[in-house]
């Protein structure tokens, strides 16, 4: 029974609403439409954004792209030794391995005379180069290892410990004066050619007196004479070139289209500017500006049932990239003078448009008349109606539609920031927005710009 | 020529794979009942049967190339429909949790016949409306679509004997909605 009454229901079911449609609903298809149209604009705003960030980044990693590459070719003048070894011979040991030269060792000392003479006597003997190579090598190694471990124990109390927990008699005062040590041994460690080779082995003497007065105290010199690297001398990049710019910008500016009344708006962004000459440069970069204007259609009628557009307000967030050449004519760059000139793309991020319509239509209202009786007049009313339209971000790409003119001075503040007032016009070559407008501005932009290295 | 189809359906169907967009809309709006019944049976609120018509929209007019004449054409549209309702029926149910329903009553549940034989499709998208989702979706998949409980079990995330179980309390659900809705065939029909 229960199976019976559930296969009838379900029989049922299935032939109901298997036959089942409903009507079209108004609307629908336009939703629909709406939904796809939805669908096949997010891949090209998700490629428009993605097309803007690469711009952006290229902009600015442009100029740090140079500037590195200036910086990678930063030179080392290696002072060639006195002895004239240069070119592809190779260096003396000694030179290569600048602090195995253990003359001032302070271990070395403390260890004793008696082992640092051995090396002594054997090149007195004419040992040869290898021989002595390992010798260096060996003392390079015992002090390497001291003196780790005197820097990692830290100051100067840490020291004075160490030196305390030394037996006593460890210390030996050296047969020679130490000054004499550190000569012999340079003289015993190097052939006579290079003993005398860099200033790296430039006594001592000031210290290597005050050691000897206080035998006791370990020696603490941190011997930053003993320099890692042959005399070096860093040829600044500065010194060799000019090297890019880039800062921030701020744009009071007056912006005007062609029916339209001259409205204020500030603009700021980012700017680089890439040295191509002595006189001529490469100046862009990336900036915003919100505009508000207002047009006024011409010719109004006075009497119309049909709405009216009698005005449109306009809100734009535009998004202006100039490559503009910046060019310094030679006697008032001095003074900081330039001219510059390029064209600009633009793209908005936002664009707003607010149409009114004005409509005026007769209405009959019921006045008072002189005699006291109700009469019907007929007036004209106007009503104004607003709608507005958006456009979606970046819909369009305007390449190369204004042309930038302007002129500017430019100031030191300190060896790295540059400050630069620059008037200038932008004057559209061709019509761009939603609406067509031709769209120019014209203001001053104060420029902050960064010049690393200086 | 595809049994089911009429002369100005297969201009439709030939509009559209032109992607000519006016025989897209006269082909939206042709199919849109049907596509629109199916939705609602697996998603009764009017707003997520309404977006998996149009998805199921979507993928027809991306995919209308590949259809051919051989099988019906109302049958492989039914298909998308109920694939997508399917995916959207996955999607929500990711973000829900599921819970275990009722014992189903033991006691045989007595409908009069002529009331089963006067349900409308309204009164029957109603009643589907009140059983719970993975019922809904078992009950038919399985008694209007035709699918194997293997099938569903499949296309749901269940096991066979989830799928055989919620059948069996769906049918029951739906016996004893429609004695609670509709007790008195005469009063409704009559009065």
């Amino acid at each position: 029974m229960k199976d019976s009454i559930h296969k009838r229901l379900t029989d049922h079911i299935r032939k109901t609403v298997g036959r089942y449609e409903l009507p079209y609903e108004p609307g629908s298809w336009e939703e629909f439409q709406r939904l796809q149209r939805r669908r096949r604009q997010q891949p090209v705003i998700w490629f428009r954004y993605a097309l803007a960030a690469c711009l952006l980044l290229g902009i600015l990693g442009v100029p740090v792209w140079f500037y590195t590459n200036k910086s990678d070719g930063t030179q080392l003048a290696v002072r060639s030794p006195k002895s004239g070894l240069s070119g592809q011979r190779p260096l003396h040991p000694s030179v290569e391995n600048r602090q195995r030269v253990g003359a001032v060792l302070p271990d070395r000392i403390a260890a004793g005379a008696n082992r640092t003479e051995k090396p002594l006597v054997r090149s007195a003997k004419g040992t040869s180069t290898e021989t002595k190579e390992k010798n260096a090598a060996n003392r390079q190694d015992e002090y390497e290892q001291n003196r780790f471990e005197n820097q990692n124990r830290g100051g100067v109390n840490n020291r004075l410990e160490i030196a305390d927990r030394l037996p006593k008699n460890r210390f030996i005062q050296p047969e020679t004066p130490f000054n004499e040590t550190r000569q012999t041994r340079i003289s015993a460690d190097l052939p006579a050619e290079s003993s005398t080779q860099t200033a790296s082995f430039a006594f001592i003497n000031p210290r290597s007196i005050r050691f000897l007065q206080h035998p006791l105290r370990p020696l603490s010199l941190p011997l930053s004479i003993w320099k890692n690297e042959p005399a070096v001398a860093k040829i600044e990049p500065a010194k060799t070139g000019p090297k890019p710019v880039w800062g921030v910008s701020l744009a009071p500016q007056s912006v005007y289209a062609a029916g339209s009344s001259p409205s204020v708006a500030v603009g700021g962004g980012l700017f680089s500017e890439i040295p191509l000459s002595r006189k001529f440069s490469l100046s862009t970069g990336l900036s915003m500006a919100q505009q508000k204007l207002g047009t006024k259609e011409a010719g109004l009628m006075v009497f119309s049932t049909v709405p009216q557009l009698v005005s449109t307000g306009i809100r734009l967030t535009s998004v202006d990239l100039p490559l503009n050449i910046r060019f310094r004519p030679g006697r008032l760059a001095s003074k900081g003078f330039y001219a510059e000139a390029g064209l600009s793309s633009l793209a908005f991020l936002n664009e707003h448009y607010a149409y009114t319509y004005e409509q005026t239509r007769q209405e009959t209202i019921s006045v008072m008349g002189t005699n006291g009786q109700e009469v019907h007049v007929t007036q004209l009313v106007t009503t104004q109606q607003t709608t507005t339209q958006s456009a979606p971000a970046f819909q369009k790409i305007y390449w190369g539609r204004i042309i930038n003119l302007s002129i500017g001075v430019e100031r030191r503040l300190g060896t790295q920031f540059r400050l630069s007032a620059e008037p200038y016009v932008k004057y559209p070559v061709g019509p761009f927005t939603r609406e067509n407008l031709m769209l120019g501005s014209g203001g001053v932009s104060l420029r902050l710009g960064f010049q690393s290295g200086r | 020529m595809a049994p089911d189809c009429t002369p100005f359906e297969r201009q439709l169907i030939e509009g559209c794979r032109k992607g000519s967009p006016q025989y897209q809309e006269m082909f939206y709006k042709h199919f849109y009942g049907f596509t629109m019944a199916i939705a609602l049976r697996y998603h009764p609120v009017r707003q997520d049967a309404g977006s998996v018509v149009n998805d199921s929209f979507m993928k027809v007019f991306a995919r209308i190339d590949r259809y051919s004449f051989e099988e019906t054409f109302k049958g492989w549209l039914r298909r998308i429909v109920v694939n997508t309702a399917l995916d959207q029926y996955r999607k929500h149910i990711k973000h829900t949790q599921t819970v275990e329903y009722e014992q189903a009553e033991s006691q045989d549940i007595e409908v009069d016949e002529s009331v089963i034989s006067q349900l409308t499709a309204e009164d029957i998208l109603t009643l589907l409306q009140h059983l719970p989702d993975q019922y809904r979706m078992v009950f038919n998949l399985y008694e209007i679509e035709g699918y194997s409980h293997e099938e569903i079990a499949g296309q749901l995330k269940l096991s066979v004997s989830s799928s055989r179980v919620y059948l069996v309390r769906a049918k029951e659900k739906l016996a004893r909605l429609v004695k609670s809705y509709f007790p008195n065939h005469n009063e409704r029909f009559h009065s």
